[in-house]
């Protein structure tokens, strides 16, 4: 499964955190801020990068979680596996949700409200949320100089939560039930994969960062 | 109708006139309130007060995130999660605009965000049109929001502070749209009594969401799966909203008259004439003004007509306004919007008229719905009048058509 990361640019008054950099797998710091308490299927690479993501950001973050395998599989009441604020929001506006969360800490410490401290907004989408439904939204926050936000979007290729669809990011021919091989049709998803992680970067002149996937990996499920 | 009674010195101190539109006299309020995140996109008639905004923001004389969305359903998303991390949030849109939020409008409410919005009313386009019509707010009546319309722009920035101390009243914590009738009320100016920062201040305490703050210092997690073991409950707690909203109401409504001194009377309704009518008609927004204007007609000729005002659409006063309306030999209610399949084929407000009737009223008095003023379209004097005649018509035994559609061509 291949996986990428976008981020804001810097603002110009406001620093991102300092976090120690990991020295090796085996100084990984013991703390989870993703831990029991989810449901996805065993061996899940997306809870894995969940996990991962959380541990990296550290706990002065907030996370913003768009509909999908990593909402639905994760948080069912009464648990949930998230150590550090989340909130859900819909499955199109993961980049509309990072936005409205880093405006109001950046207005509240302006305005002495609130602790002036760097504070990790990440808004997390699938393929699904992300590069289809929810492209506009994360174009127009990548947009935006002021803030500092990351949007994360865990690429499997599909809608996977509600039994594996075809989105914008599938490849072609892919065997999925929006795209069921028939009689007549053989294949019935002819698009090519969208190409989401440099149509970030290219399209936005403000974005510092893009991590497309490298090397791509494929899941097998 | 709002009468000033501060006396005429301590008015100089507390407040200024200023001859503004609706939609300005909104974003004077957000001034006042100390709003800290606006998001905006283009859509007319609403977008004005983002016009008005954005010059406040860029004259330093307002203080926020001045966000412009690439569309209306990230709008209201930024807002609502705005809201949720402690920002006092603003918000608008018109017609189709506001359709294209109805996703962002739906969960807003059971998430319990206090946001206030402004609904510039304009007719549900296509068929194209940039007029006023109710249907694009009355969307969302089921779902939780609070409603309420104004029919002056004193009446809106009013509107807009009290909205803000209702939402943010931690017992009711749910978003609140203001509808000001398309151009009607945004877009024509009045004499408006603009109250000083510091009474603002007093009336409006900070925004205070507490334990259900998203922030660093909260681990929390909001809006988890819950299905059928839980849904049920949580639509019960936004009910249980609902069984208090008239009372924070008429208490903000109390504090506002002693902090400002401007007396609204009865939040839910404007009575105009109706001490010893024989007939009523009942309608929301600027639609007043040409109703008032034929009462008044219509007196002169000794024809016993009154007016009642809906200002509150939720919570609907229902056994407040049965007992207002049992009296009366027959209700005219004027719908400047459409309800197409509903019983009798009336309009919304008419529907809604006639529930609370059957519940809490002790007579009952024919209620004839009429359609009227649809996309823009003028609610002339003339269209009045003979409303009027049709519901004097009603009063006298005579039976008249439940739903007419008054003012159509041919």
């Amino acid at each position: 499964m291949s996986t990428f990361f976008e981020m804001g640019k810097l603002a110009d008054e406001k620093p991102t955190q300092d976090l120690e950099a990991f020295q090796g797998v085996k100084k990984v710091p013991h703390e989870e801020y993703y831990t029991s308490g989810h449901r996805t299927c065993q061996g899940c690479q997306s809870a894995q990068i969940m996990k991962l993501m959380a541990k990296a950001a550290g706990p002065r973050t907030v996370v913003l979680g768009s509909t999908g395998c990593m909402y639905v599989g994760n948080t069912s009441y009464y648990s949930t596996p998230w150590g550090v604020p989340w909130m859900h929001t819909q499955l199109g506006s993961a980049g509309s949700s990072a936005l409205g969360a880093a405006a109001a800490f950046r207005v509240l410490m302006r305005k002495g409200v609130m602790k002036d401290e760097p504070i990790n907004v990440i808004a997390f989408c699938g393929d699904g949320g992300g590069a289809d439904m929810g492209v506009s939204a994360i174009s127009a926050t990548m947009s935006h100089p002021d803030y500092n936000l990351l949007i994360l979007l865990y690429d499997n290729e599909s809608y996977a939560n509600t039994d594996i669809q075809i989105s914008g990011t599938s490849p072609y021919g892919a065997n999925t039930s929006f795209s069921t091989p028939g009689k007549m049709k053989r294949i019935m998803n002819r698009r090519w994969k969208k190409n989401i992680a440099p149509l970030m970067l290219v399209g936005h002149p403000t974005v510092k960062y893009v991590q497309p996937p490298a090397p791509p990996t494929r899941c097998r499920r | 109708m709002a009468t000033i009674a501060v006396p005429a010195e301590e008015k100089k101190k507390t407040s200024e006139e200023a001859l503004i539109t609706g939609a300005e006299a909104i974003a004077i309020a957000c001034k006042l309130a100390d709003v800290d995140v606006v998001t905006a996109y283009p859509i007319r008639p609403y977008d004005a007060v983002m016009q008005y905004m954005s010059q406040l923001v860029a004259d330093g004389e307002m203080d926020c995130e001045f966000i412009v969305a690439e569309g209306e359903h990230s709008q209201f998303e930024i807002v609502k999660h705005a809201s949720a991390c402690g920002a006092r949030v603003f918000c608008g849109s018109s017609g189709v605009g506001w359709m294209h939020a109805m996703e962002a409008l739906t969960v807003t409410p059971p998430l319990r965000i206090p946001m206030v919005a402004m609904v510039g009313n304009r007719a549900l386009d296509d068929p194209g049109a940039f007029g006023v019509e109710h249907n694009d707010a009355l969307a969302v009546r089921d779902l939780g929001w609070m409603l309420t319309w104004v029919d002056s722009a004193q009446e809106a920035l009013d509107t807009a502070l009290i909205a803000y101390r209702v939402a943010e009243d931690r017992r009711m914590f749910v978003p609140l749209a203001i509808s000001c009738d398309g151009s009607f009320l945004t877009h024509s100016q009045a004499l408006v009594q603009v109250p000083a920062a510091e009474q603002v201040q007093k009336f409006l305490p900070r925004y205070n969401r507490g334990d259900l703050l998203l922030h660093p210092d909260n681990v929390i997690s909001v809006a988890p799966q819950v299905n059928e073991d839980w849904v049920m409950e949580i639509r019960r707690q936004n009910y249980a909203v609902t069984e208090i909203a008239c009372d924070v109401i008429r208490e903000v409504y109390a504090d506002f008259e002693r902090t400002f001194g401007r007396k609204y009377g009865n939040p839910f309704f404007e009575e105009y004439m109706t001490e010893d009518a024989d007939v009523v008609l009942l309608g929301m927004g600027t639609m007043s003004t040409p109703v008032k204007v034929a009462v008044r007609k219509l007196r002169g000729e000794g024809k016993k007509v009154g007016f009642v005002r809906l200002r509150w659409f939720r919570p609907f006063a229902g056994p407040q306004i049965a007992k207002c309306l049992e009296r009366f030999k027959a209700i005219g209610v004027i719908d400047r919007d459409f309800s197409f399949g509903s019983p009798d084929l009336s309009g919304v407000v008419a529907t809604e008229v006639r529930s609370a009737m059957y519940s809490s009223a002790a007579t009952r008095p024919p209620v004839l719905g009429f359609i009227c003023g649809l996309g823009g379209r003028d609610v002339t004097v003339p269209d009045v009048e003979k409303m009027a005649e049709i519901a004097f018509e009603a009063a006298k035994g005579k039976a008249q058509p439940l739903t007419q559609w008054i003012g159509l061509r041919g």
